[in-house]
């Protein structure tokens, strides 16, 4: 890749990161809110769309893989922005299940079915329900201070975006990675490379779909990490329990008469 | 030439999906006049039986023209958004419940595969995808529609919404598991997450259904889709008498009716489901064209029959069921989730991996059934002990616990 | 629009990533820190995906997995440890927990 189109690339990310810090939740309402979200999302997707142009010959296939591609990447994009620099938490878990589910579609679109509903149910699922649970017995109503104050915008943004960049900025090293397309998504990649998966019936193996690959994948040649990873949950799962059965008391200095649970406290009477 | 072009998968499907949406809203809303007809039916009264067909020939026709007359007064009532409501996710919560439960139908296997032009090779399957994740989809969407619940309690801004809200959301997350651990009993005997091959795993010569196979599991199953679809006796989230009707207390108009839909759809869906896992789906034994074999679009129409007639069935069952059971105690719910449901299903899970290791390719049918049913005898047994044996030692399983402090009694001056 | 290459989803899994951080140095609630984490996240798990893609195996695929399990297990510890602090301080506010500032 040339070093123009780097630069451009470079200059299409400090943008993002304007966007966001414009967007970030800051004391006073300022009407630069969306402006700058939109500017921050369509700087990347335009960035990515730049890459394309630039990198791959534009002789490669078109297909609606393509459109779907770039139409999940902004959904992504726009939702996360929208995760770190709302002001209500229980909207930033709900863009938070928007990018959840653009991801899954994403991994969907490579083929990898297993992983992106395990990532749904996981993700949207499970995870997002409990945040959503503990944002709403914390806050009913309203908004805290503490929600509409970033704490050293500035300086995050710039931190972020400059990892960004560094990531991102590989690829302008052309010897980094092959610049040709991606092998299309069959709904089965073979289970480690080279080596065919041995499914149970030979019979299946010709339809052999991702779930089968994948699991035939965690049950042989990863066995001992999948064991691992059980272990890991059972020990999350104790330690979880473990921690909120705990009585703490309150800190000197709080309130001794604030509810636990504000449910309800605004709600003016009628 | 019409024939011709249905014979591509995916015009099939789209007329399947045309076809379906119309059964299936149709059955939604006649199941609430089915349900208003059981209902009197159980209390010994008539039920609505005033609205005809818009006067026609002068017969009332039992109250046949009541879902379009409910369906017109939902469109035409009021629609009143409360003063203090979060707007957007206010609006948003309903179409979420609504739009979550119905894309459950599209992975549901309608009716086996289909040989339209009769050539003796299968062209189609009537089903509108045949996703290689088809359980785990359905999973998915189940884990997706507790937001509408969630998001719709919390925006209504009001205590009882959220307290429906927040009932709904522990609710749903725990029989989850069950659930899962039920299906896992289906996937291990089929070997298989594709919905239409774990039919055909249970039917066919040497096979039977998992119901007969592992009935325990099934009523797991069924039991914790009573609580997944939050109805009686599991409806603790929308309990109009503790809560006012818990989430949907500030709905009115089309977004009430909303989430009333996505609750008959959800029960369909959750029902089409137990019969596709645990009872052959299209499948019934010794009816010919109910068999993997016969492919003929009358065949089709057959099983296509067959499956509504399954899920009808246990509509009726739901409905039953409702008026015959008293609502749970939040902490009974709980604990029968935690203690009692995941423990069996983690032993039913156990006991068809066991099955399906013993078995290996060539065990007679008998032999197989009477090692399910060993195994699921075992596993009854074993909870029954345990909790025979908490009993015993003072905690009890379920009822209220015995250190709540005392209630004072009114003019004790406490 | 041109078919997208690996370069797509680094650039887009920085972009994830770097929302994320940007979003868990700013943000002051201890919820909002921890979906940050999880955007984060999200933007590993697509390139985890796209680059098994690229060498035509599963690998990344399984290694997506365990993230997703790592994941749980870290948001079933963070909000048992969020509720804890929510005890103590009858807030979710970071700041609140500023007493070791030297």
């Amino acid at each position: 890749m040339s070093p123009t189109v780097a630069y451009l690339l470079y200059a299409l990310f400090a943008l993002g990161g304007a966007g966001v810090y414009l967007a970030l939740p800051r004391s006073q309402a300022r009407p630069t809110h969306v402006a700058g979200l939109l500017l921050g999302a369509g700087a990347i997707v335009g960035g990515l769309m730049l890459l394309g142009t630039y990198v791959i010959a534009p002789s490669s296939t078109e297909s609606s893989t393509n459109f779907f591609f770039y139409l999940f990447s902004a959904i992504a994009l726009f939702a996360a922005a929208r995760v770190v620099t709302h002001p209500k938490p229980v909207y930033s878990a709900v863009y938070f299940v928007a990018v959840a589910v653009a991801v899954a579609a994403l991994v969907l679109l490579q083929g990898a079915e297993f992983l992106a509903i395990a990532l749904i149910i996981v993700y949207a699922g499970a995870i997002l329900v409990t945040y959503a649970f503990v944002i709403m017995l914390a806050q009913q109503t309203g908004v805290s201070v503490y929600d509409t104050r970033a704490r050293e915008p500035f300086a995050a943004v710039v931190l972020g975006f400059a990892a960004m960049a560094a990531i991102a900025g590989r690829i302008a090293d052309p010897n980094a990675l092959p610049a040709t397309a991606l092998a299309p998504a069959t709904a089965s990649l073979v289970a480690g490379a080279g080596e065919a998966p041995v499914t149970p019936d030979a019979g299946a193996e010709a339809q052999a779909g991702n779930t089968i690959s994948v699991g035939w994948s965690l049950m042989t040649k990863y066995v001992v990490v999948l064991e691992l990873a059980g272990v890991l949950l059972l020990v999350g799962l104790v330690g979880a329990i473990a921690l909120v059965k705990k009585k703490v008391p309150r800190d000197v200095g709080v309130d001794p008469e604030a509810p636990l649970g504000q449910i309800g406290k605004e709600v003016e009477p009628f | 030439m019409i024939i011709e072009w249905l014979k591509t998968q995916w015009h099939f499907s789209a007329v399947l999906t045309a076809v379906v949406a119309g059964v299936i809203l149709g059955l939604v809303a006649y199941a609430s006049l089915f349900e208003r007809k059981i209902a009197a039916w159980c209390q010994d009264r008539h039920g609505p039986n005033r609205v005809g067909f818009f006067g026609l020939f002068g017969w009332r026709l039992w109250g046949l023209g009541q879902p379009i007359a409910d369906g017109l007064k939902f469109f035409v009532k009021e629609d009143i958004v409360p003063a203090k409501v979060d707007k957007p996710l206010y609006v948003a919560a309903p179409a979420i419940c609504l739009i979550v439960a119905t894309m459950g139908f599209a992975v549901i296997p309608w009716g086996g595969v289909v040989d339209l032009d009769g050539d003796g090779q299968w062209d189609v399957r009537c089903q509108v995808a045949s996703l290689d994740i088809g359980l785990l989809y359905l999973l998915g969407l189940g884990a997706m529609g507790v937001y509408g619940v969630v998001l719709g309690g919390w925006a209504s801004n009001n205590k009882y919404s959220l307290y429906g809200a927040l009932r709904g959301t522990a609710q749903l997350l725990s029989y989850e598991i069950p659930i899962g651990l039920a299906i896992l009993v289906a996937v291990l005997m089929a070997g298989s997450v594709r919905l239409e091959e774990i039919i055909l795993a249970q039917v066919g010569e040497g096979n039977c259904w998992y119901a007969v196979k592992h009935p325990i599991a099934f009523l797991l199953l069924w039991a914790a889709m009573f609580a997944e679809t939050n109805r009686m006796p599991f409806d603790l989230p929308e309990a109009e008498q503790e809560l006012v009707s818990g989430y949907l207390t500030e709905y009115s108009s089309m977004k009430f009716s909303m989430f009333f839909m996505a609750e008959y759809t959800h029960m369909i869906v959750g029902t089409a489901f137990l019969a596709v896992l645990f009872l052959g789906g299209w499948h019934l034994p010794f009816i010919p064209w109910l068999q993997p074999e016969s492919t003929s679009i009358f065949a089709m129409l057959c099983k296509m029959a067959v499956m509504i007639g399954k899920v009808v069935f246990f509509m009726w069952l739901y409905m039953l069921v409702r008026w015959t059971l008293p609502r749970f105690r939040f902490d009974q719910l709980m604990r029968l989730a935690w203690q009692k449901m995941v423990p069996a299903g983690i032993g039913l899970a156990g006991v068809a991996a066991i099955v399906v290791y013993i078995r290996g390719s060539e065990m007679s049918l008998w032999r197989e059934v009477a090692l399910c049913w060993a195994g699921n005898v075992a596993v009854v047994v074993v909870a029954v002990l345990v909790s025979l044996l908490a009993r015993q030692r003072g905690d009890r399983v379920t009822g209220r616990q015995g250190n709540l402090p005392a209630v004072p009694a009114a003019g004790s001056g406490a | 629009m041109p078919d997208p290459a690996i370069y797509h989803y680094v650039v887009l899994g920085a972009a994830l990533f770097a929302l994320g951080l940007a979003g868990f140095m700013s943000r002051r609630n201890l919820i909002v820190m921890f979906l940050s984490t999880e955007v984060m996240f999200q933007g590993v798990v697509v390139n985890l995906v796209a680059f098994g893609r690229l060498h035509g195996h599963l690998e990344g695929q399984v290694f997506g997995l365990f993230l997703v399990v790592v994941a749980a297990v870290e948001a079933g510890l963070a909000l048992g440890l969020v509720i804890l602090l929510y005890r103590r301080k009858s807030s979710l506010d970071s700041e609140a927990w500023a007493a070791m500032r030297g």
